[in-house]
C-alpha cells in the first residue's frame, strides 16, 4: 500500500530544521541508550547483587517462610574449610587441563593440516566442525553408550588389541578421561576453525621468508607460525578454559558424578548444592567463588594478550 | 657467490607465459637489476630463481649446477621483499639470527656473526627492537642483513626499496650499491623504477611481456635502446618521439613537408629496404637544442609551455601538431630562440612497429 504524505505535512518537513528544539546531546544519548541500560541492569546487576547478598545468608528458597539468617562471610569459610570442596576443584583442574590438552594438541594438528591443499578440503573442513553443533546432553548420551563397559565400542576396541575390558565410567580416574575426551571431542572443531583462522592470517611474505630462510616445515611451524598465531589462540585458549572449567552436562550424562561424588567437578557440585539441597545461601557463595576463579584465570589472559598487542 | 644461467626459462599460468623462454647469464658478484613495467614476468622470474615458483620448463643453474629442481632452502638464496617481511614476533636480533638457528649454527657463531652483520649495516642501535615501531628504511636494512648473514650464493630483492619513504629511497639505493660491491654477492633486483635501476645495476634486463628486450650497461641502455618500448621505458622525462615521413627526397616531419630532418644512410636505406614511408624519430629531451641560428635541419617551433625544474628548464614545444619536450638550461632564452636543433648523433630512428632502424 503507497503511503501518501499530505502537502502541507512535506512543506513543514521541508523548512522546519532550523526551528526544532531537541535536547542536549548528552541527555538525548541517555534517553537512547536508557532500554538497553535497564534491560541490562535487571538480567546482569540485580540478579549478581543479590547473588552476593543471598552469599552472606543462611537460607533456603525451599522453605521461604523460616527467616534467613546473616550469616557474613560464614558460607565462604564453611566451603573453603571442607575438604570435599577442594576436591571437587582439584579434580575440576585435571578435567580442564586433560580435555584441554587433548583439544590443542588434536586441534592445532589438524588445523595445520587443512594449511595444505588437497582435494575434498572443504569437505572434511565441514565435516570436522559437525560435532560442535550438538547439543551437550545429546554427546553425552553419544559417549556414555560408546563407552559402556559390557557392551560398547571402545572396549570392543579395546579387546582387539588384546586388552581386558576396563570400566570407563565406573572408576573416577578413567572416567575423567573418558568424559575429557567427550568433552573434546565436541570442542576440538572450535579449536581447529580458530587455528586455522589464525594460520591463514599469517602472511603469505613470511612464509616464503622462512623458506627460504632455510627453515624446516618444523621450525617455521614453532618459531614462526604459531608465534604469530598466539594471539588468536590465546582466545581460543581462554574461552576452552572457562567452557571447560563449568562443565556440568556431560558428566551429568555420562557419570552423574559417580562413584559416589568422585567425578563431580566444582559447577556438578553447585548444581547439587543449590537444586539438590537447596542449600541456597551456601551455593551462592559457591558461585562467587567460582566466577571469581574464572575471572582470576580471565585476568591473567587479558593482561598476557594486552602485553603481545603492545608489542605487535 | 655463484654464477646464475637461466636457461630458457619458462613459467605458464595456465595458457599465460608469465617468463617465456629467457636465457641470461649473470656473473659472480654481478648486479642485475630486472627491469619493467607490472605484469612483464620479472618477479616471477626472481621468485623461479629462488625457488618459489614451479617452474614449466627450462633450467636454472648456480654455478653449472642445475638447481631447478631445489626446495627454496637446499639453494642457499637470499631473498628480501617488497613488503616487510621481518618476523614481527622477534626483534631485529632475533630476526637476524632466525637463518643460522634454522641452520643449527652455534649460539657463539651466531653473536659473532650478529656483531659484524650489525656493523656493515649500521644497525646496532636497533638490534633489540620490535620491527613494527622502525621505520621502513630501517626494517629494510634489517631484512637485508637477514638475508646477507648466511653468506647467499645469490641475494634477491624484490622491489625492497618501494615501500621506503622517497627521500630515504635515494640514501639506501647509495648504501644498497656500496654494500653488494663490498659483500660481493651476485644479486639480482626487480624494480619497475627506472631511475632505482639505471643507479644500481652493473646490467640491466629490461622484460616486456615474459620476454627479454634489451640487457646492457645502464648507459648502454639509455643511449642505444634496443627498440622503441626501451627507448620509451628508460630516462626521466621520457624520450620524444616524432613522425617522419620518407619522401623520395628525404625525410621530413610528418604533415610538413618543409620540416626536413637528416638520418643516417643507413637508417633510410634500412626503411626503404622495408617499404616504409612512415618512421619515427626518438631524441631525449635533454639532447634537444635551442638555437636562433637559421639553416637547413632547423626546426622552428612554437612554445607551448615551459617550467623551471631545480637547475632545468623543461619547455615543451610544438612542431606541425606533435609534441616536443626539451630540457633546456635554466638561463635559456625563450623569447627570440624558436628553432630546435635535433643532433643527429643523439637522434635515434624506429620502424611504426617500433624495431630500430639503422645500424646499432
Amino acid at each position: 500500500m503507497a503511503i501518501s504524505i499530505p502537502q502541507d505535512e512535506t512543506a513543514r518537513v521541508k523548512r522546519a530544521p532550523k526551528q526544532v528544539r531537541t535536547l542536549p546531546d548528552s541527555w538525548l544519548c541517555g534517553l537512547f541508550l536508557a532500554p538497553s541500560g535497564l534491560i541490562l541492569a535487571l538480567m546482569v546487576f540485580y540478579p549478581f547483587f543479590s547473588l552476593i547478598y543471598y552469599s552472606t545468608l543462611q537460607f533456603s528458597m525451599m522453605r521461604p517462610r523460616i527467616e534467613p539468617v546473616d550469616v557474613g562471610l560464614g558460607n565462604y569459610v564453611d566451603l573453603l574449610s571442607d575438604n570435599e570442596i577442594w576436591q571437587r576443584f582439584a579434580f575440576t583442574g585435571k578435567f580442564v587441563l586433560a580435555t584441554v590438552l587433548i583439544q590443542f594438541t588434536i586441534g592445532l594438528a589438524v588445523a595445520y593440516a587443512f594449511q595444505r591443499n588437497f582435494k575434498g578440503r572443504d569437505f572434511l573442513f565441514t565435516l570436522a566442525l559437525l560435532p560442535m553443533m550438538l547439543c551437550p546432553i545429546v554427546v553425552g548420551f553419544l559417549w556414555r553408550y560408546m563407552f559402556n563397559s559390557e557392551w560398547g565400542v571402545v572396549n570392543w576396541l579395546v579387546s582387539l588389541v588384546g586388552i581386558a575390558r576396563i570400566d570407563w565410567l565406573g572408576r573416577s580416574e578413567n572416567a575423567l578421561w573418558a568424559v575429557a575426551v567427550a568433552d573434546a571431542w565436541t570442542w576440538t572443531p572450535f579449536v581447529i576453525l580458530l587455528a586455522t583462522a589464525a594460520f591463514r592470517g599469517i602472511p603469505k611474505d613470511i612464509k616464503e621468508s622462512a623458506e627460504i630462510d632455510g627453515a624446516s616445515p618444523m621450525f617455521t611451524f614453532f618459531r614462526v607460525t604459531l608465534p604469530m598465531s598466539l594471539p588468536i589462540l590465546m582466545i581460543a585458549l581462554l574461552l576452552r578454559l572457562i567452557d571447560a572449567f563449568k562443565q556440568y552436562d556431560l558428566f551429568l550424562a555420562m557419570t552423574g558424578g559417580g562413584p559416589a561424588s568422585e567425578t563431580q567437578t566444582a559447577a556438578f557440585a553447585l548444581g547439587k548444592i543449590a537444586f539438590g539441597y537447596f542449600h541456597t545461601g551456601e551455593a551462592s557463595a559457591l558461585a562467587i567463588i567460582l566466577l571469581i576463579v574464572i575471572m582470576g584465570l580471565s585476568m591473567i589472559f587479558v593482561r598476557y594478550l594486552t602485553r603481545l598487542s603492545n608489542r605487535a | 657467490m655463484a654464477k646464475v644461467e637461466l636457461d630458457r626459462l619458462t613459467v605458464q599460468f595456465g595458457d599465460v607465459s608469465a617468463v617465456d623462454g629467457i636465457s641470461l647469464v649473470l656473473d659472480q658478484g654481478e648486479f642485475i637489476v630486472l627491469l619493467g613495467p607490472s605484469g612483464c614476468g620479472k618477479t616471477t622470474a626472481l621468485r623461479s630463481i629462488a625457488g618459489l615458483q614451479h617452474v614449466t620448463s627450462g633450467e636454472i643453474r648456480f654455478d653449472g649446477k642445475a638447481v631447478t629442481a631445489l626446495s627454496p632452502a637446499k639453494r642457499n638464496v637470499a631473498m628480501v621483499f617488497q613488503f616487510v617481511s621481518l618476523y614481527p614476533h622477534l626483534t631485529v636480533r632475533q630476526n637476524v639470527a632466525f637463518p643460522l638457528r634454522a641452520k643449527g649454527v652455534s649460539s657463539h657463531e651466531i653473536a659473532k656473526k650478529i656483531d659484524w652483520i650489525a656493523k656493515v649495516f649500521t644497525i646496532d642501535d636497533i638490534l633489540d627492537r620490535y620491527p613494527v615501531g622502525l621505520p621502513p628504511g630501517s626494517r629494510q636494512k634489517a631484512a637485508l642483513a637477514r638475508a646477507v648473514v648466511r653468506d647467499p650464493d645469490v641475494l634477491l630483492l624484490d622491489e625492497p626499496l618501494s615501500a621506503v619513504d622517497e627521500q630515504y629511497r635515494e640514501e639506501m639505493r647509495w648504501e644498497l650499491r656500496h654494500l653488494q660491491k663490498k659483500l660481493g654477492i651476485t644479486t639480482v633486483h626487480v624494480t619497475h623504477d627506472q631511475r632505482e635501476a639505471m643507479s644500481l645495476a652493473d646490467r640491466v634486463v629490461l622484460m616486456k611481456a615474459g620476454r627479454i628486450v634489451q640487457v646492457g650497461s645502464p648507459t648502454a641502455l639509455f643511449n642505444d635502446p634496443a627498440d622503441r618500448f626501451a627507448a620509451f621505458f628508460i630516462g626521466s622525462p621520457g624520450m620524444n618521439f616524432i613522425d617522419l615521413t620518407l619522401a623520395a627526397d628525404g625525410l621530413h616531419v610528418a604533415a610538413d613537408q618543409t620540416l626536413r630532418v637528416s638520418a643516417p644512410n643507413s637508417v633510410l636505406e634500412s626503411a626503404r629496404a622495408g617499404g616504409l614511408n612512415q618512421i619515427v624519430l626518438g631524441i631525449r629531451p635533454h639532447m634537444v637544442e635551442l638555437t636562433s641560428e637559421e639553416g637547413p635541419d632547423l626546426l622552428p617551433a612554437t612554445l607551448l609551455d615551459a617550467a623551471p625544474v631545480g637547475r632545468d628548464l623543461q619547455a615543451q614545444f610544438t612542431l606541425a601538431g606533435q609534441t616536443i619536450r626539451a630540457v633546456l638550461p635554466l638561463e635559456a632564452e625563450l623569447r627570440d630562440r624558436r628553432r630546435l636543433r635535433l643532433p643527429p648523433a643523439h637522434c635515434v630512428f624506429f620502424a611504426p612497429d617500433g624495431t630500430r632502424l639503422g645500424e646499432r
